[in-house]
């Protein structure tokens, strides 16, 4: 048997142990010190790493008993005293806590379920909801704590997840609504890679429309099922042409899935996202205008009917009346001819909105047949003058005009040339008051020759500025009820220039005058 | 002597109107109301000096009766002016023909008086 000396301060620390053969053990006791020392520190450290984590820890036996908890738990469940050394089954742990806790339908709810999993996470989901109703959503994760392949406690570790949820019920929200919005418009969309145009989507007003179910067409070429374009150019294809133009909408013949053909108008958006893949989407929409089609086309037909039929007895009225007027029934008194004319004058101008309706009617059917030449634009504007000179001066307003020699040739319509220049000066001088004057102005700039008709009269607001060029709208003024007109005249203009490859714009100031600017292509 | 116009058109008030003109002005005027009408009378031997044809008409419509009547040798040569108020699309799709079968001109009835066609007619005729 050994005997010992031990040695020790007043404050009781151990600093000597001599055995009876003198053998020092003081190097033994600083150990069994330094390792009680470190193992305070340790277990110090491991509280302070539990305590500075955001999320929620309790550590279990294997029996239930809770060993310890964290202050983030705490926090989130509202943790009583007593919860230390409690034992009690999962389900029964709310009793603890100062809030409401609920599980998830999945949750397991004994303690030992959890244990008998044999070594297996689990996870699920509570909510813990306070006395004011504010609730937060916990992911709960419970790990066993192994050592030497033994099951010797467990870890359950809490994670707030609220803010997620919050965000995932929202998208899910949206993504109901938005799912709703494209399900039910009346309008058929199709939503196709951006690369090689494949379906990846299509909504119920397009199966309808087209005939086919999404699940036939997911995957597939839309060109091919949708007849998108009849030909491999890539001209004649309604997507592109709409891509082009900016998702305007383009109109053309679709197919069926009967393979019937029928009028669309289409328009086609490009997503550029590089975190979509297939570099992109295209979302298209179809609208079937078969309908619409119908009815533009007994529209054109009623027009072009009545146009025609309107011009019959307009004829036999305005002849006899010139006839008249002109002395061929015999001599007339002043008074029969003064009224003559002025019905005349009211045949003239049913005459010109029958034609001036026949002309838009074509314009807008694109059925106005065009003979582009290469013109002498001074030549016939000089002839047009002319024939507005008498008119002119029948107020005193002269027409004066600056043609630069060398002007270049223009491509146009020569009649439709006329047209826009006896309309414009025609406009400018009944919109001119008695007196003043008209200039019309040719210059040639780039590709271009520009034509300036300036008046010093009336004047237009900004406002009438914005409508000028629309159908029916006559401007009011002080002289628009002399001038008469059916308000078509630079609707028309515009749409005889734009046609022409030109471009037509109006600057004025009310009081000042107006000045109408339209280009027209040089001649090559 | 007067000089032959032959007026084809079916139109009962333009008719009277563009005769009573054309006979002032001291032409002399034959009618048909219809393509197939005047068909007939050119078959019976009427040769005009010019003839005024109308577009649309009834059973035989003016280019119609023009390619037909151009069949005829001695019709050849006889100067036509298409007097029409049918929408210019409808005239251009046929101009080439037509002027190719001997039409000089094509005038919107609407847009010229009778005295314009006069005119018209004159400057043909010279």
């Amino acid at each position: 048997m050994l005997k010992f000396d031990i040695t020790k301060r007043k404050t009781g620390k151990i600093i000597r142990v001599t055995n009876k053969l003198n053998v020092s053990q003081e190097s033994q006791a600083d150990k069994l010190q330094i390792l009680l020392n470190q193992s305070i520190k340790e277990r110090n450290d491991l509280r302070l790493i539990q305590n500075s984590m955001q999320d929620g820890l309790i550590v279990f036996d294997t029996k239930g008993t809770v060993l310890s908890c964290n202050d983030s738990i705490k926090k989130m469940l509202g943790i009583k005293d007593c919860f230390i050394g409690a034992k009690r089954d999962i389900k029964n742990m709310g009793q603890f806590f100062d809030k409401k806790i609920i599980f998830e339908k999945d949750a397991p709810l004994s303690f030992d379920e959890i244990v008998n999993l044999s070594k297996k996470e689990i996870d699920y989901n509570i909510r813990a909801i306070d006395n004011k109703g504010g609730e937060v959503v916990l992911h709960v994760l419970i790990s066993p704590i192994v050592d030497n392949n033994e099951v010797v406690g467990v870890l359950a570790c809490y994670r707030d997840i609220t803010e997620l949820e919050n965000e995932k019920r929202k998208a899910e929200t949206e993504r109901r609504k938005w799912e709703a919005v494209f399900d039910h418009t009346a309008d058929g969309v199709a939503v196709i890679s951006n690369n090689n145009h494949l379906v990846l989507g299509v909504n119920a007003a397009l199966e309808r429309i087209i005939g086919f179910k999404e699940a036939e067409v997911i995957g597939k070429d839309i060109h091919k099922f949708m007849g998108t374009h009849e030909s491999d150019k890539k001209s004649d294809c309604l997507i592109t042409k709409s891509l082009e133009r900016k998702g305007d909408e383009s109109e053309g013949l679709l197919r069926r899935s009967n393979g019937e053909h029928f009028w669309a108008a289409l328009t086609a958006s490009a997503v550029t996202d590089p975190n979509i893949p297939h570099k992109g989407l295209i979302i298209i929409t179809v609208r079937d205008i078969t309908k619409e089609k119908e009815l533009e086309q007994i529209k054109n037909e009623f027009i072009s009917i009545v146009s025609h039929e309107l011009r019959t007895p307009l004829t036999a009225a305005n002849g006899y009346l010139s006839m008249m007027i002109k002395g061929d029934a015999g001599p007339l008194e002043p008074k029969q001819l003064h009224f003559l004319n002025r019905i005349y004058l009211s045949t003239e101008r049913m005459v010109n909105l029958a034609e001036d309706l026949l002309v838009i009617n074509r314009l807008e059917t694109h059925r106005l047949v065009l003979n582009i030449v290469s013109l002498d634009l001074p030549k016939i504007l000089i002839e047009v003058i002319d024939e507005l000179t008498l008119k002119g001066l029948s107020r005193q307003i002269c027409i004066s005009q600056i043609i630069p020699k060398n002007i270049p040739k223009v491509l146009a319509d020569s009649d439709r040339l006329r047209q826009i220049l006896f309309n414009l000066i025609d406009n400018a001088i009944k919109y001119s008051h008695n007196g003043s004057n008209v200039d019309v102005i040719v210059s040639a700039e780039n590709d271009f020759v520009k034509i300036q008709i300036k008046d010093s009269g009336v004047g237009i607001s900004d406002f009438d500025r914005g409508k000028l060029f629309k159908k029916f709208v006559r401007i009011q003024n002080e002289l628009s009820v002399k001038a008469g007109g059916s308000g078509l005249g630079l609707y028309i203009t515009k749409n005889l220039v734009e046609a022409q490859g030109g471009k037509i714009s109006v600057e004025s100031e009310i009081g000042k005058g107006t000045t109408f600017i339209f280009t027209l292509l040089k001649s090559k | 002597m007067s000089q032959k116009i032959f007026i084809v058109e079916d139109d009962a008030i333009l008719v009277e109107m563009y005769q009573t003109k054309f006979e002032m002005e001291g032409f002399e005027v034959t009618v048909a109301h219809s393509g197939k009408e005047a068909l007939q009378k050119l078959k019976e031997g009427f040769v005009p000096d010019l003839i005024m044809l109308d577009i649309l008409m009834p059973d035989v419509n003016g280019f119609e009766a023009l390619k037909e009547m151009k069949q005829e040798p001695k019709y050849r040569q006889i100067p036509v002016i298409m007097l029409t108020n049918l929408g210019e699309s409808k005239i251009d799709m046929n101009k080439e023909l037509s002027y190719a079968l001997g039409v000089r001109d094509y005038l919107i009835k609407s847009r010229h008086t009778p005295d314009e066609i006069v005119e018209r007619i004159r400057q043909v005729l010279s």
